[in-house]
């Protein structure tokens, strides 16, 4: 099977995910209890005639049957038509509320992304490398006790300690408001604000890949070619980095592909730890505020991006090892 | 064969130190939760406006919160909360992912590939999003909500794990056997095969344990949890407005998470080399 045949098969494959997430979306959404009309109403605090409540019902078409109100939806969804947020601070576009919105998240997560996958794999290497010696027990006992804290608390701490305490950075957003910056110096100020979100997203992940990766290359290790070649006698620094660290990336690729979720849960969590305003921040906001259509059309952006970033880890593996491809 | 199977693993599992530490780390825990009102009357976690935001000394071990509860004392009762909603969500979370698995496994075709679709889907979806949507939709949420909430959103890896197995023990010879002396399904299932899956659903279930404590302290956390329910992690984000004067209110229960997580992170990875079960399909 050819590149272009083999990366067909694969998005065409997507298709079938894509549907089924949508329709989970759409019942876990609708099979709730409670009128949604009701709710929203509720939400402005004023009585509301019967009849009023019918129309509105049938304008939004929820007066239709369940499949029939899926088709809709999908049918709006596809043409790029995410609906009206209904909850009193948006009342916008859903559309315009993410494209405002997900740069900054997609920033945090690519630069939390790089970072983890630097650290774990450099650590995972020199600790399988060197199984059970002090510098391999140290990363795995890190990395134990990184994977078993609470992400929010983990960000609550360092805001104690190096905003609070050492007033050395500040406490939550992306930027200082109300102050005038020279463009350089507004780029420190973002960054600034953004080191601990992105190391606390980083800190949780690089636990997670390290011990991934470590297991991997141990097992790489073990391989009848490893042996041969140091029977051969290549050096133990080739060895590690020419031989077992290639086919140590292998597995590796598929795990950072798959967890772009973890990522994105990390992104949940710290962007209301820290105040930013990306998709995170929104999406727990219109979960606080019961807004439907916009929760719906957010969990869709949210599903997309995930299935992406799996095609791309999917390419990108055929790209590394063909062999995939037959 | 099932004794044998379990001695091996007990002389392995009793090698590794570092799991008997997390096994008794649960123990200790359980106990406390159990015998809370004991360790720490009630009155201690009412709220007393007149010492508020004590720091820790020798009345308050770990200080006071910002309504004036004790928070050592908000924190052995804590953990009642964080493992009654643990264990249901688990025992939820078993029961969905066997009888998904098990119809998966044995039956194989067309049922098979629907579920395991299905477990595809919600695999790919991060949990947290899932978590949010499903809890958002109620107004009223108990715990018993979130419970069964993490459940629906954590099955499907543990439904593979079940499925797998029954895939491999459905073509053994003793199952061969108990199908030729007329056994049904059913008794097959639960007689023959179920009991010898069980080792995958007692090392998934122990690290699943520590998912469901993270996961419910941040729902909460995030206003999503049960409002009222004395937790652990209602307390940290009380403690967040204080982070400047009141350090204690938010680090101490904080600090009881990362324990018990990493108790049961130890258990399990003892008891997965122990029984040498593959956690990744």
């Amino acid at each position: 099977m050819g590149l272009a045949a083999y990366i067909t098969k694969r998005i065409l494959l997507v298709v079938p995910t894509f549907f089924v997430a949508t329709v989970i979306i759409f019942l876990l959404i609708h099979v709730a209890p409670g009128d949604p009309i009701q709710l929203m109403f509720a939400e402005s605090g004023h009585p509301v005639s019967p009849l009023i409540v019918q129309q509105v019902r049938t304008r939004l078409g929820l007066d239709q049957p369940l499949h029939v109100q899926y088709l809709i939806w999908i049918g709006k969804m596809l043409t790029g038509d995410l609906g009206v947020s209904y909850s009193a601070q948006f009342g916008r576009p859903v559309l315009s509320l993410i494209t405002e919105r997900i740069w900054l998240t997609v920033g945090i997560m690519v630069t939390a992304e790089a970072l983890s996958i630097v650290f774990a794999l450099a650590l995972g290497v020199v600790a399988a490398a060197r199984q059970y010696s002090v510098i391999d027990n140290l990363c795995s006992v890190s990395a134990l006790l990184g994977y078993s804290m609470p992400t929010f608390w983990i960000g609550l701490v360092l805001i104690m300690v190096f905003s609070v305490w050492l007033g050395l950075l500040p406490t939550f957003g992306v930027m200082t408001y109300g102050v005038e910056f020279p463009p350089i110096q507004r780029v420190i100020d973002i960054a600034t604000h953004l080191i601990l979100p992105v190391l606390v997203i980083s800190f949780s992940y690089t636990a997670y890949l390290f011990r991934m990766v470590r297991s991997n290359m141990l097992e790489v290790l073990r391989q009848d070619y490893i042996t041969t070649a140091r029977a051969k006698g290549v050096k133990e620094r080739m060895v590690i980095y020419k031989h077992a660290l290639r086919n140590t990336l292998l597995p590796t690729v598929t795990l950072v592909g798959l967890s772009v979720g973890f990522i994105l849960s990390g992104a949940v969590v710290v962007e209301t730890v820290f105040s930013i305003p990306g998709l995170g921040s929104l999406f727990i906001e219109l979960a606080l505020k019961r807004d439907y259509p916009a929760l719906m059309g957010l969990s869709l952006v949210i599903t997309i991006m995930v299935l992406l970033a799996n095609l791309c880890t999917d390419i990108a593996y055929s790209l590394i090892d063909p062999r995939i491809r037959y | 064969m099932k004794t044998g199977r379990a001695q091996i693993a007990w002389r392995k599992f009793k090698k590794n130190r570092a799991s008997f530490v997390g096994g008794g780390i649960l123990v200790i825990v359980i106990l406390m939760a159990l015998f809370a009102p004991v360790i720490a009357p009630e009155g201690r976690i009412e709220i007393d406006l007149t010492s508020t935001k004590l720091p820790p000394g020798p009345d308050h071990l770990f200080g006071t919160d910002s309504l004036g509860r004790d928070v050592a004392a908000y924190i052995i009762w804590g953990a009642r909360t964080s493992l009654m909603v643990a264990a249901t969500a688990l025992l939820l979370e078993i029961l969905l992912a066997v009888a998904v698995g098990a119809i998966a496994g044995y039956y194989r075709g067309i049922v098979d590939d629907i579920l395991m679709r299905i477990t595809d889907v919600i695999l790919v979806l991060p949990t947290i999003v899932l978590l949010v949507v499903i809890v958002s939709m109620f107004k009223v949420r108990s715990l018993f909500l979130i419970a069964a909430a993490m459940a629906i959103t954590s099955w499907p890896w543990m439904a593979r794990v079940v499925r797998s197995d029954f895939l491999s023990l459905r073509e053994q010879p003793f199952v061969e056997a108990a199908r030729s002396l007329g056994a049904s399904d059913f008794a097959i299932v639960a007689r023959h095969i179920l009991p010898n899956a069980l080792s995958s659903i007692i090392v998934l279930g122990t690290i699943d344990i520590a998912w469901f404590i993270l996961y419910q302290a941040t729902l909460t956390f995030l206003g999503l949890g049960d409002p009222v329910a004395v937790s652990w992690g209602s307390l940290i984000s009380r403690g967040r407005n204080y982070l400047g004067v009141a350090w204690w209110i938010s680090t101490f229960p904080g600090l009881a998470i990362f324990i018990v997580t990493l108790a049961c992170n130890l258990l399990g990875d003892g008891l997965r080399d122990a029984f040498d079960v593959k956690t990744r399909v």
